[in-house]
């Protein structure tokens, strides 16, 4: 079974160079639009890997990060925060609210690979 | 001591030294000196005393005596010498003589003699004078008549040896001529005869007896006889003398006896009172001790010896005559002085005394009187004084009163005073100031309602004001509530902003870089490649900007949240490092590393410090050449000021820069060479991004370089807290 990334953001354009990466480098790329699908998705698919953006309408990716942290049966999902915003300050909120990584924008999709590769290890 | 507190008090107390004091000393002295005054007086008295007795008295007496008893007129002389000769004619012409000269003579014994008897040196009664006056009051009154006895003939011529006891009158010889001398009233007539009897009724046996006696008498002896009481309470004193021959003075002519008035020999306004209500003046013969004559009548024709022994013992010496003696004696009244007085010509002395105490009682009685009166006026003084002070005093209480009812607050009061002086001075004084004050006081009550007034409208004035500013202070607030909600709003713009260029941006690298990774490993041409590789490495460069314009604007502003914490710095350099090695890699430059400090840790801002190294590591890429070298070193140094501090140096082997610009590359959007930069994908802002942080650590940053020699960027950051670092010192 193919690990599962899942991609918040509410950048279509964004979302998809994020899936196509993740799809390029052999995982399965589920993709969320806005906060509450992001948890829905999060609840149902359980992925393995979360891409989360921070600025999303409905629920922001901290709430989202801090909900599915709290909840037990989401906590182990790998979330990694994808934001343009850059400051001491976001990063550090996301750290507290659980996210595992932080990542800025724009991002270097070499790099995610890698970093993807890291995380959830070679894909089936 | 008893403190005086009024100016009662105070003046009575100025009286009593300015006025008692002296006066009563002032009487004491006097009655002291009055008591001195009186021992003079009494001296001086004393000697007028005597000078009285002596002049006054004595002497008049002399002189009455002299004029009426010690003188023989020449016709009486006459008369009796030729009567003595018995020479009958001369006899016969001798009184004739006398007959003519009688009423001269008698007009000149008028008032003194009650009666004049010459009798012959045998003392046979020879002429006879007899005055009656009729109304006696005092010598100086008429006679009504005077009768003139003359025994005729010559009569018989006694020896000088004691006469034979007197003839009864019808023995007598010769005949008796009775003139009458008609008074003054009456014309002189002839004179008339009368018959012998009326002689015998004329010359009385005590007439007899006297002339017998002023016979017998020494030449110039005068003996007085008892005064005798008269008719109408007069009395006469007889006095008998032998009469001598004035040539040959041991030729007895004749006798005299003489009845002298009493009141013209003692006058009665002879000055008793003049020694005191016990004074007393007498005439005592010395002979007989008689009291011829005395200041109080009763005592006249007593013995002194009987009535007053003290009197009589003082005088009892023989004295000379016309001489006065003192004696003191004790009289029934106290201590009597006395002055006798011996007349001269008759054997009397006469005697003043008086009590000299009575004097003194007298001055005594004068010294209290005026110590009374000073007494008395020194109450009176006192009175008026009282009372005068207390006027003053009165005054000074309403003066008083109302200053405290002034106090009170009743200003409207005035304070009444007319004494018309200094007192009234100050009331009025006072009353003015009164005046002037509730002037005054309204005065200020005036300006206080204006200020209440002021301040009424203050306090609105105040509180529109307060309105105003706490509308103006809201509308700031809000303003500032807006200022803040516009810089949040900015710096939510500018996150925004480089937020929402950044969200494009992504897409745009991402998607380049998914090509050329694409292209490049399916072998794609070079000019897709190519252009691939230029829509990525240009979105690089704008995400650089934006990162840059962030960075900046947020580090000018003050807008970024600085985060010490000590670390290392070669953690830093090695943290940059690795995220150019790519870059590096793919210019082919060489990266030579020179920690030499290693474990130097930093209290900076761990982020800010690695953007600086990326982006000093980023110029050095940029300027750098192919197959260049980069030196990255990092060495302890003393930054003056700072202390210790690590300074990290990035050398590249460019084309270095001139040094007149090692100064502006520093400023933003400053570039060595505008188009040269542009070409390598500089923003001209990463430098001033260096300087901000580094200044902000208060570490400095600067440039070593000469043309075609490279650049070497330095910049230094103060170490953290002395610490030890194991491995020794930084070399």
């Amino acid at each position: 079974m193919a690990k599962k990334v899942l991609v918040c953001d509410d950048e279509p354009y964004i979302v998809e160079s994020v899936s196509y990466v993740v799809r390029k480098a052999g995982y399965e790329a589920i993709v969320a639009e806005d906060g509450e699908e992001s948890l829905e998705k999060a609840r149902s698919e359980h992925p393995d890997l979360i891409f989360l953006d921070i600025m999303m309408p409905r629920l922001s990716g901290y709430e989202v990060c801090r909900r599915l942290k709290q909840d037990p049966a989401t906590r182990g999902i790998y979330i990694i925060m994808l934001t343009a915003r850059g400051q001491q300050e976001d990063e550090q909120k996301a750290l507290e609210l659980g996210a595992d990584e932080f990542m800025t924008k724009p991002f270097s999709p070499r790099k995610m690979r890698a970093k993807l590769e890291e995380v959830l290890g070679p894909p089936e | 001591m008893y403190r005086l507190t009024s100016i009662r008090s105070k003046l009575f107390a100025l009286f009593l030294v300015a006025g008692v004091i002296p006066i009563i000393a002032v009487s004491l002295i006097s009655y002291a000196n009055s008591l001195r005054a009186v021992e003079d007086m009494v001296g001086n008295r004393t000697a007028r005393f005597a000078q009285t007795v002596r002049d006054d008295l004595s002497r008049k007496l002399e002189k009455r005596l002299a004029d009426r008893i010690l003188w023989v007129n020449q016709p009486v002389q006459d008369f009796l010498r030729t009567r003595a000769y018995a020479d009958p004619e001369a006899y016969e012409q001798a009184q004739d003589e006398l007959l003519q000269y009688l009423p001269q003579l008698l007009k000149s014994y008028e008032g003194f003699y009650d009666g004049l008897l010459l009798a012959d040196l045998g003392g046979k009664p020879i002429l006879r004078f007899r005055s009656s006056v009729g109304v006696e009051e005092s010598w100086t009154t008429s006679i009504t008549r005077t009768e003139m006895l003359i025994a005729e003939g010559p009569g018989s011529a006694y020896p000088d040896e004691i006469p034979p006891p007197p003839p009864s009158p019808e023995t007598r010889t010769g005949s008796l001529t009775l003139v009458q001398i008609p008074g003054r009233t009456e014309q002189p007539g002839p004179p008339r005869a009368f018959r012998a009897e009326n002689l015998a009724r004329g010359i009385s046996d005590e007439d007899r007896a006297a002339a017998r006696l002023g016979a017998r008498l020494d030449a110039g002896e005068v003996r007085a006889i008892t005064s005798i009481p008269q008719d109408g309470g007069r009395r006469t004193i007889r006095l008998l003398r032998g009469v001598n021959d004035a040539a040959d003075s041991t030729r007895r002519l004749g006798v005299m006896v003489a009845d002298l008035r009493s009141d013209y020999l003692f006058p009665d306004n002879l000055p008793a009172e003049r020694f005191g209500v016990h004074g007393e003046i007498l005439v005592v013969d010395d002979q007989t001790d008689e009291i011829l004559f005395h200041s109080r009548p009763e005592r006249i024709g007593k013995h002194l010896r009987q009535i007053d022994p003290g009197l009589a013992g003082a005088f009892g010496e023989e004295t000379e005559p016309g001489s006065a003696l003192w004696r003191e004696t004790r009289g029934p009244d106290g201590d009597r002085l006395a002055v006798g007085y011996r007349v001269a010509g008759v054997p009397w002395t006469v005697i003043a005394a008086a009590v000299p105490r009575e004097f003194q009682g007298e001055a005594q009685r004068a010294g209290v009187y005026n110590l009374l009166i000073a007494s008395a006026a020194l109450l009176l003084a006192g009175v008026v004084l009282f009372a005068a002070s207390g006027r003053i005093s009165n005054s000074i209480k309403t003066v008083t009163a109302g200053a405290r009812r002034i106090a009170a607050g009743r200003l409207d009061h005035t304070i009444r005073v007319r004494t018309h002086d200094e007192i009234q001075i100050l009331a009025d004084a006072f009353n003015q100031m009164t005046r002037s004050l509730s002037e005054s006081i309204a005065m200020r009550e005036r300006a206080a309602r204006e200020l209440e007034e002021m301040n009424r409208t203050l306090e609105d004035r105040v509180r529109e004001r307060t309105r105003a500013l706490e509308e103006l202070n809201a509308a700031l607030n809000e303003a500032n509530r807006e200022l803040k909600e516009l810089d949040r709003l900015k710096s939510n713009f500018l996150a925004t902003v480089s937020h929402e260029f950044k969200t494009p941006l992504t897409s745009i690298k991402a998607f380049a870089e998914i090509l050329l990774d694409e292209t490049q490993g399916a072998g794609g041409t070079g000019e897709v490649t190519r252009f691939l590789g230029i829509i990525h490495s240009e979105s690089e460069r704008l995400g650089r900007l934006i990162k840059n314009l962030l960075s900046l604007s947020q580090i000018e502003s003050g807008r970024i949240t600085w985060v010490f914490s000590e670390f290392a710095i070669e953690h830093v350099l090695g943290a940059a490092l690795d995220g150019l090695l790519p870059a590096f890699k793919e210019k082919g430059v060489r990266v030579v590393q020179d920690i030499a400090c290693p474990g130097a840790r930093v209290l900076a801002d761990h982020d800010r410090v690695q953007e600086v190294v990326t982006n000093l590591l980023e110029n050095a890429l940029k300027f750098t050449e192919r197959e260049g070298t980069i030196t990255v070193s990092c060495r302890a140094t003393e930054e003056p000021g700072a202390g210790e501090a690590v300074q990290v140096t990035i050398l590249d082997s460019g084309p270095g820069i001139a040094p007149d610009k090692h100064e502006t590359i520093f400023e933003r959007f400053s570039q060595v060479d505008p188009g040269d930069t542009r070409a390598k994908g500089g923003t001209g802002l990463g430098l001033a991004i260096c300087r901000e942080i580094v200044e902000h650590h208060r570490g400095r940053i600067w440039v070593e370089s000469d043309p075609g020699q490279g650049a070497a960027f330095h910049f230094t950051l103060p170490l953290a807290a002395d610490r030890p670092e194991p491995g020794g010192s930084c070399g």
